[in-house]
């Protein structure tokens, strides 16, 4: 076991500013796992509730502490079990259900049922691709447990989880809070040796975890594009913001707090600089910017860190190893906005990004740069990072600000639109990591110069993060318009082994899919920018690229994404939530040979029935890419329904006997 | 208090379907679909609730957007146009309807809902029973919520009108909605069941057969059954109900809407309180003739004393009032106080547990609490005394009970056995508000009426009867009149029909009670 910096407290001083910052404290108490009988009633410490008022502080409601409430009761008993969500719910002034309807939205928070050990196998389409199936059988195989079981000792729970940002790394494994890379079923045998012996050699059942998988490495694939974003990305301590600073950090956040500049100025020079929000949606940032209410409402920021469309791992990248590239990002946002408080909601799973995050904000507020008077300025401004319990769903805005609110994802009907009514019915803009973090070099270099690079329509460098059957996988900086077929073989080595190409889906895998013949065509070229892909029938999403070979049957591939969106659709809306899992189910049939071939034509029917009658686009993320399956590869389904072999090996996917319903 | 100089805001025109609607400000489009007579499927929204907006099932055109659009969200705006026909709103209705029904289990020959269930008619109307699905359905439990409610897991289409009920109305907040996509379902807290006073209108609510009434459960089915309009009596507050009859029995009580008592709502106490009417207990012998009343009320020479309830009719208790003051009387009336209890919303249960104290008020005025008068009887006072009880369950004040032996002539009218009878000379068996005609006055002063539901037991006979077969049997009265007929005698200038579905407050205008929402069409 390597000893890391994890266990560390922070060493941040008590900030300057209004509201002291975050700092999770050391070990508090004895950490009981799994206590068997579990207690009738859970009480937090004084110092625990204390902790949680000042959390509750935060925000402006205080129900809004609810999901972090959640993990305090993680952390201090272990799980979230009946009796602590009672007391939680008591010291949030919400209802016993209310905290039970939360906790059962979100996957990623510990149950009493859970083992010590949480194996969390990723299975959606990027690690599947990679044998994510071969990990999770060799793991089944070895514990002598199925999915969602745990060992009868109750060391280790095995699960099935969908994307986990992670995709360059696949097959890749979370065990509780640690990622583990590059995963081959000997490793697996090799990691289950190695837990078993830091069990042995610390013994006792009330402890925390004796096992901590190694940090994860953090590598660049060779590039000839010039980095902007990523100029510093793998540098010793760039995330410090000591290296920060050292590179002209917080120089344009500085700059801008002291000038007397109008924020309606820098809106301007946001929206001239033609930045397009780069978390999907690729809406123009500063016409959102624009549509925020003029009333005496507070302005919130919310910064969308819930990396979760399958195959997009680039935030992750900016969080872990610069964050405060997004931080100065958030200042000039909040700047142009007039904003004084900002969240950063990041996904549950992150619990190292969110280390990190909170490590970041410290520094920010030591220096002065955050809490009231931003560099001397008479300006405030408060960041909370702000930890989901997962769910992608929160990754859409209007999801996302239920759950920031202290509730179940919900997506709201729109309209309104956040930046009329958003977190607690005020006007709030909601941003991606890497939108905000091109906004330093925008204020320093100027929006011509962000211009210079990318197509006319679509301005300045993206991160695309490439994964699949590809030699390099990655996240690569280009700049906008850099044709697909580039990127995949003369930037990222091609495909492996030797194999052909199949498939792209190029905006993560809400995107149509785009066959190889598309890919390679002169005409039209298909450029990884905005209107290019558009026009191709497809999108650029999330700069999300996950790459298929030759090997893969297109019939699993769609089953795959179709379980992703089904376990992911949060329930709400009638066509979504029952059209997801039917179509989910009939793709599983499809793949198991028991469909007929009439019946290819109701499941795209069927996908197409839930389009433009919900709350949200997820049915449409669902219903897009399965239809474009269907079309481009129709006849590996008609062999499917024939009872043929579709041709494909099947080494990737997991063959399932007949009548099995779900993997 | 509306600001004298801000004008209210207008009116809004808009074109459903071609013709022009008048739309009152601030309402959703689908409220006002709904009230000015256009049918549009919908489950989740109630106009007594929030709207939620995720059923889709109200999916309707609107001039504002490219794609169907949600009706009971939509704040409609000056010259909207909406269309809630035709074949694209018919698409995607039947479209919402096939999704609804792919892990809905084909339950209605089981289920309680059959018959008065939104997604059956709606099924029936628009899809002619036919779904593509093929797969298996997702299964949930089916387990009590608390004391009277049951959920069939597999029903539940997660309309949240449940739940917001508990959190808007009765502001107690038992439910959510657990889990995620399609295994979401309603739930409580394992701990903590669904226990408060209004619990059962979640049932009412529900679209579907998911939350049953445990007092209901397979008791009838409603399409042979009756439904008949009445008043619940169980305490001061009077909601307006309507019964379930099956058999010749009363099966449940429900809440009819009335803005001006109830709302959408009634309390489970008070609708549960059905089991007396067909209960053993009840008195079916009577002792003594009415000319043998009579002459024991006349023995009784000037030291008469009358209890009544203040439970009986309005029509019952002018009849008292005639006999007490031809006597010279003394009275008395029974009365029974509860727990009261304010629901988040306002509605109130009342600690008065009986249905006419305002009527009483209103004959008698004043009158001194039953307990003097038990006590001048145990003194020796009272040489005849004629008690009449219409409050089923009530705890008889001890010192009647002590006092009972102590008059030369006692008489008791009452539904079901009482621990005065032992020392009854004259014993009359009556019915009770399930089985009579006649008004009562609520704790608002609003008169409204109460209709038979069911038949009475044999060898009982009414109040408003028997007291009028005695005042004529003392040469007080020529006729024995309807309930309607005393009615009109007690209050001249009003009527039934005046008093109407939705009850009159006297003095106030005859003119239609002021809620302008009829809520038709939805339960």
């Amino acid at each position: 076991m390597n000893p890391t910096n994890r266990d560390k407290p922070s060493t941040a001083p008590e900030a300057i500013g209004n509201k002291p910052p975050i700092t999770p404290p050391a070990a508090s108490g004895a950490r009981v796992y799994a206590s068997r009988p579990p207690p009738r009633e859970r009480e937090f410490t004084p110092a625990v509730k204390l902790e949680l008022e000042r959390i509750c502080e935060r925000y402006p409601k205080r129900d809004a502490a609810l999901l972090p409430a959640l993990r305090l009761l993680e952390r201090e008993f272990g799980c979230v079990d009946e009796p602590g969500m009672r007391h939680v719910a008591a010291l949030l002034g919400v209802s016993a259900a209310k905290v039970f309807g939360v906790f059962t939205f979100y996957t990623h928070y510990r149950r009493s049922t859970d083992g010590r050990y949480v194996m969390q196998v990723c299975s959606t389409l990027p690690c599947a691709l990679r044998g994510s199936e071969k990990i999770f059988d060799q793991l089944a195989a070895e514990l002598g447990i199925g999915k969602d079981g745990t060992t009868p000792d109750g060391m280790f729970t095995l699960k099935k989880v969908e994307c986990l940002a992670n995709c360059d790394m696949a097959p890749c494994i979370q065990i509780n809070e640690d990622f583990v890379d590059r995963l081959t079923p000997e490793a697996c045998t090799q990691i289950l040796a190695d837990i078993r012996a830091a069990e042995a050699a610390r013994p006792g059942s009330n402890v925390r975890p004796a096992y901590r998988a190694p940090p994860q490495q953090y590598h660049l694939p060779p590039n000839p594009y010039p980095p902007v974003l990523l100029q510093h990305i793998l540098e010793p301590g760039s995330e410090t913001i000591d290296h920060y600073t050292r590179r002209g950090g917080y120089e344009q956040a500085r700059k801008l707090f002291t000038s007397s500049r109008p924020p309606d100025e820098i809106i301007e020079a946001v929206f001239q600089s033609g930045l397009r929000g780069r978390g999907g949606a690729g809406f123009m940032t500063g016409q959102k910017w624009k549509f925020l209410a003029k009333n005496d409402k507070p302005r919130y920021l919310v910064v969308n860190a819930d990396e979760s469309e399958p195959g997009t791992f680039k935030d992750k990248l900016l969080i872990d190893k610069d964050p405060h590239l997004m931080l100065e990002g958030i200042l000039i946002a909040a700047y142009a906005i007039k904003a004084k408080a900002a969240y950063i909601y990041i996904r549950g799973e992150f619990g190292r990004g969110a280390r990190i995050l909170n490590q970041a904000v410290d520094e920010a507020y030591a220096k002065g740069f955050l809490g009231k008077n931003v560099f001397g300025s008479t300006q405030d401004l408060d960041i909370t990072v702000h930890r989901g319990g997962g769910a992608y769903i929160c990754g859409e805005e209007t999801g996302l600000l239920s759950s920031l609110e202290g509730g179940r994802g919900h997506p709201k009907i729109k309209p309104p639109f956040p930046a009329v009514e958003g977190a607690w019915g005020a006007p709030t803009i909601v941003n991606n990591v890497e939108t905000l973090a091109c906004l330093p070099g925008i204020l320093e270099h100027g929006g011509a110069w962000f211009k210079s690079r990318g197509t006319e329509k679509s301005a300045g460098t993206k991160l695309f993060s490439l994964c699949g059957n590809v030699v390099r996988p990655g996240n690569y900086e280009l700049p906008l318009g850099v044709p697909l077929r580039e990127l995949i073989f003369d930037i990222a080595g091609g495909i492996p082994n030797g194999k052909k190409l199949k498939a792209v889906c190029p905006g993560g895998s809400s995107a149509p899919f785009l066959t190889a013949e598309e890919v390679m065509r002169d005409d039209p070229l298909i450029r990884l920018d905005f209107e290019s892909l558009a026009a191709a029938g497809t999108m650029l999403g999330s700069g999300a690229i996950i790459v298929m070979d030759e090997d893969t049957c297109m019939v699993d591939a769609m089953w795959n994404i179709l379980r992703f969106y089904a376990h992911e659709s949060c329930g709400q809306c009638t066509p979504c939530r029952e059209g997801t899992g039917w179509i989910a189910k009939t793709a599983g049939r499809f793949e198991r040979g028991g469909a007929r071939v009439d019946e290819i034509d109701k499941l795209d029917e069927v996908a197409w029935g839930m389009v433009g009658r919900t709350i949200c686009v997820l049915a449409d993320a669902a219903a897009m890419p399965a239809r474009s399956i269907l079309r481009k590869f129709r006849a590996e389904f008609e062999a499917h329904a024939q009872g043929k072999a579709c041709g494909h090996d099947h080494g990737s996917f997991k063959k399932l006997p007949k009548g099995a319903l779900h993997a | 208090m509306p600001d004298p100089n801000v004008s209210p805001a207008p009116p809004v025109r808009i074109k459903v379907n071609g013709v022009e609607v008048v739309a009152p400000p601030g309402k959703r489009l689908l409220d006002v679909l709904v009230n000015t007579g256009t049918t549009v499927p919908h489950y989740c929204w109630h106009p007594g609730l929030t709207p939620a907006g995720n059923c889709r099932m109200c999916l309707v055109k609107v001039s504002t957007s490219r794609k169907l659009e949600v009706s009971c969200m939509i704040v409609p705006t000056e010259g909207l146009e909406v269309t809630t026909e035709g074949p694209e709103v018919d698409a995607g209705r039947k479209a919402v309807l096939e999704y609804m029904l792919v892990n809905h289990p084909l339950d209605c020959p089981i289920c309680d809902k059959a018959g008065e269930c939104m997604l059956q008619d709606n099924t029936y109307d628009y899809r002619k029973g036919l779904s593509r699905f093929e797969e298996d359905k997702v299964i949930r439990p089916t387990k009590d919520l608390g004391r009277n409610i049951k959920i069939w897991g597999n029903r539940c289409i997660s309309c949240t009108r449940c739940i917001r009920f508990c959190d808007e109305v009765t502001g107690t907040s038992e439910l959510t909605i657990v889990n995620r996509g399609d295994h979401s379902v309603a739930d409580t807290h394992p701990e903590v069941p669904l226990d408060n006073p209004m619990s059962l209108c979640t049932v009412d609510i529900c679209p579907v057969g998911a939350l049953t009434d445990k007092n209901f459960l397979y008791q009838a089915r409603v399409w042979f059954a009756e439904r008949k309009d009445t008043i619940c009596t169980s305490c001061a507050h009077g909601c307006n109900v309507t019964a379930t009859v099956y058999k010749g029995e009363v099966k449940r009580l429900q809440p009819r809407t009335n803005h001006d008592v109830n709302g959408y709502w009634a309390c489970d106490a008070g609708r549960l309180n059905i089991g007396h009417i067909a209960s053993e207990r009840r008195l079916k012998e009577a002792k003594g003739t009415i000319a043998d009343i009579a002459k024991g009320l006349r023995d009784g020479g000037n030291k008469v004393a009358i209890i009544a309830s203040s439970s009986h009719t309005l029509e019952e208790l002018y009849l008292v009032r005639q006999l007490a003051t031809a006597l010279g009387a003394r009275v008395g009336f029974l009365g029974k106080e509860g727990p009261s209890w304010t629901a988040k919303s306002g509605f109130t249960i009342e600690a008065d547990k009986t249905s006419n104290r305002r009527g009483v008020d209103l004959f008698f005025g004043v009158v001194p609490p039953v307990v003097h008068l038990a006590r001048a009887v145990w003194d020796g006072q009272v040489r005849s005394l004629l008690v009449l009880n219409q409050i089923p369950d009530i705890e008889w004040p001890q010192e009647l009970v002590a006092a009972a032996p102590k008059p030369g002539w006692l008489g008791v009218s009452d539904m079901s056995e009482n621990p005065l009878l032992p020392f009854a000379q004259a014993v009359v068996p009556t019915t009770c508000w399930a089985e009579k005609d006649g008004t009562v006055m609520n704790r608002d002063g609003r008169i409204q009426r109460i209709r038979p539901l069911v038949a009475p037991p044999a060898g009982t006979r009414s109040d408003l009867s028997f007291l009028q077969e005695l005042l004529a049997a003392l040469g007080l009265r020529k006729h024995v009149m309807s309930a309607e007929g005393v009615f009109r005698e007690a209050f001249p200038g009003l009527d039934y029909a005046k008093v109407g579905a939705l009850g009159v407050v006297p003095g106030a205008s005859t003119a239609p009670p002021p809620s302008s929402e009829r809520h038709v069409g939805s339960k």
